[in-house]
């Protein structure tokens, strides 16, 4: 008998959706471009899965997220590559590093509302400015490079369509744990808390702990998208883990909707697609952002899973094929 | 349901068993910016008693209940439970302590549905930890499942547990509250205004409910303003005015009080006692 949280996820729309991004690199093969800019989004998805556990569904507002993405990076390019370690322990070990440092940070979850915003982002800057001044480790702005394929079971993944099924493995690794989360009493008392904060607290819920927990969770989500990144590209550098990347997975979420996991995933694909069309203009590219971002709060509040729930709504009911929510 | 967890009796120092409170406060006071809301209040809730705190608006009713249930941290004094100190215990813990309570203006999370409300109420019983997130047996959600809507039934709530909580009426999201108050099993009950907007047919039913809820060895202490079922429910009657605590004893004993008649019922002539 299948278990209940599975069979909930296993939709029309989700089977149609896996099996589609599974047969995707045949299809794209003749354009190694396309797939890499596919694995990058692969990679961003995974990062704003992340945060949208932690803002979507906690409530928590962390803005130092790219921070942690940095630590599984270069904890994984540096054991690899000066350390001589194995793909695999290293990426273990990038996702035991970004929770240690969640473990640091921890402490202000006691902080509330804006002074805990405050507090992440400040956390992030600080490892941002880690990344660049500690040299040694990190080879500092100059980037570090010559970071190994990942050899995974005897085979050396090199090609970008391999990598892309290591991606997708990853991801919907994680898309099933956080899933599962979410339906859990875990989930139930996670969404209490961003309801409600003092009607969890006394009935029982400790939304310290609960907090705590939600960051080391994604914080280890982070540090699993920042070793697979550090090996697709071979190269990292710090400003891929600066506050302009935490500002651009937070955008993902609300693009994509916030409390929607499928959503995090679409705004991850066009917030990086965005990035991609208009790298051309430089740093201007930021003024693009803005203006797309206040475009989308003020037209689509809900985001593209809002949009596409209300389009859902107003088909025949035997056209809404799987149209349910996350939540039970 | 769970059964009462806190121990309403304790030995005495001297190794006989002697009576202990179940909910104890010991000149608990609250000062916010120099207004004292609470002023050094002694309570002594005895295991099985349904209890009525009463006194006119701003008397500090509620800031009692906040500071019993750990929302605001005491000023000075001590709380126990059933001879445990728990004054620096967190809300939570006091919640899996057996301890549980209803608000004024219902406290619910109007986004998630029926189920999910009740069930966040669990927490107090069994804490929600990411191991049981992930390896969580069948079982447990089974059971999860069977004492919702046990409990709505209870409470008599018979709504859809997949609805969302917002689209209940008031006097249903105050049951709603309840249900989940319930279901961490407390051995003391907090219910603030529990008859406050609702109609007679509902008081009534309510009073029926408490009475039930007390049956099943619930210690029950309740803020009420409406006097009429404060006289006819609770045993004993505690009467705060600016946060002090002026009279306790039996309805009729409160009702003769002299500082009672001028402080409370003096003011609101024919509160219906």
């Amino acid at each position: 008998m299948a278990i209940s949280w599975l069979r909930r996820f296993w939709t029309p729309t989700s089977v149609v959706t896996v099996v589609a991004l599974a047969a995707v690199p045949p299809l794209l093969s003749g354009s190694p471009y396309h797939l890499f800019l596919l694995n990058t989004i692969g990679v961003f998805a995974m990062l704003a899965l992340g945060l949208q556990l932690v803002l979507g569904y906690g409530g928590i507002l962390q803005l130092g997220y790219a921070g942690f993405f940095g630590l599984g990076a270069y904890t994984s390019a540096i054991l690899t590559a000066h350390h001589g370690w194995p793909f695999p322990a290293a990426f273990g070990a990038a996702m035991a590093v970004a929770v240690a440092g969640a473990v640091l940070m921890s402490p202000i979850v006691r902080l509330r509302d804006v002074n805990f915003a405050m507090a992440t982002f400040v956390f992030g800057l600080i490892l941002e400015l880690v990344y660049n001044q500690w040299s040694d480790m990190t080879n500092g702005p100059i980037g570090f490079r010559g970071i190994p394929a990942p050899t995974l079971l005897g085979v050396t993944i090199v090609e970008p369509h391999h990598y892309y099924y290591l991606l997708f493995a990853a991801g919907l690794a994680e898309y099933l744990l956080i899933f599962r989360l979410l339906h859990s009493p875990f989930g139930t008392a996670l969404r209490a808390m961003r309801e409600n904060e003092t009607a969890c607290r006394t009935s029982g819920v400790d939304v310290t702990r609960l907090k705590v927990t939600l960051l080391l969770v994604s914080s280890a989500v982070a540090g699993a998208a920042g070793s697979l990144l550090a090996h697709m590209n071979g190269f990292v550098s710090p400003p891929t883990f600066g506050w302009a990347t935490s500002v651009a997975v937070l955008m993902m979420v609300v693009l994509g909707g916030v409390r929607s996991l499928p959503g995090a995933i679409v705004g991850a694909a066009v917030i990086r697609l965005i990035v991609e069309q208009t790298s051309v203009l430089g740093q201007h590219s930021n003024i693009v952002f803005g203006v797309a971002l206040v475009l989308f709060m003020a037209f689509l509040p809900s985001g593209l899973a809002g949009l596409a729930g209300g389009l859902c709504a107003r088909l025949p009911r035997g056209a809404r094929v799987g149209a349910r929510s996350v939540t039970p | 349901m769970r059964a009462a967890t806190a121990g309403g009796a304790g030995r005495g120092a001297l190794g006989d068993a002697v009576t202990v409170a179940m909910l104890e406060t010991e000149r608990i006071s609250k000062r916010f910016d120099g207004l004292v809301a609470v002023d050094g209040v002694d309570l002594a809730v005895e295991r099985g008693e349904i209890r009525g705190i009463v006194g006119p608006n701003g008397a500090g009713k509620t800031t009692l209940f906040n500071l019993i249930s750990g929302l605001y941290r005491v000023t000075g004094g001590r709380i126990r439970m059933g001879g445990r100190d728990v004054t620096d215990a967190s809300p939570h813990a006091r919640a899996a302590a057996g301890l549980g309570r209803t608000y004024q203006t219902p406290q619910i999370f109007p986004e998630l549905s029926i189920f999910d409300n009740v069930a966040v109420g669990l927490a107090g019983a069994r804490r929600p930890t990411l191991r049981d997130a992930l390896v969580g047996s069948r079982r447990l959600r089974e059971d999860a499942r069977g004492a919702v809507e046990a409990t709505l039934g209870f409470v008599r709530l018979p709504v859809a547990l997949g609805a969302l909580a917002a689209t209940l009426s008031f006097a249903e999201q105050k049951r709603l509250e309840l249900a989940r108050a319930l279901m961490g099993g407390p051995a003391v009950l907090l219910l603030d205004e529990p008859a406050a907007g609702l109609n007679r047919g509902e008081i009534a039913a309510l009073v029926e409910l408490v009475r039930e809820i007390h049956g099943r060895g619930v210690t029950v202490v309740l803020i009420e303003h409406n006097m009429k079922l404060v006289m006819g429910l609770c045993g004993r009657i505690t009467v705060l005015d600016f946060g002090r605590k002026i009279a306790e004893g039996t309805a009729d004993e409160v009702r003769r009080d002299p500082l009672v008649v001028t402080a409370y019922l003096g003011r609101s002539a024919g509160a219906g006692v």
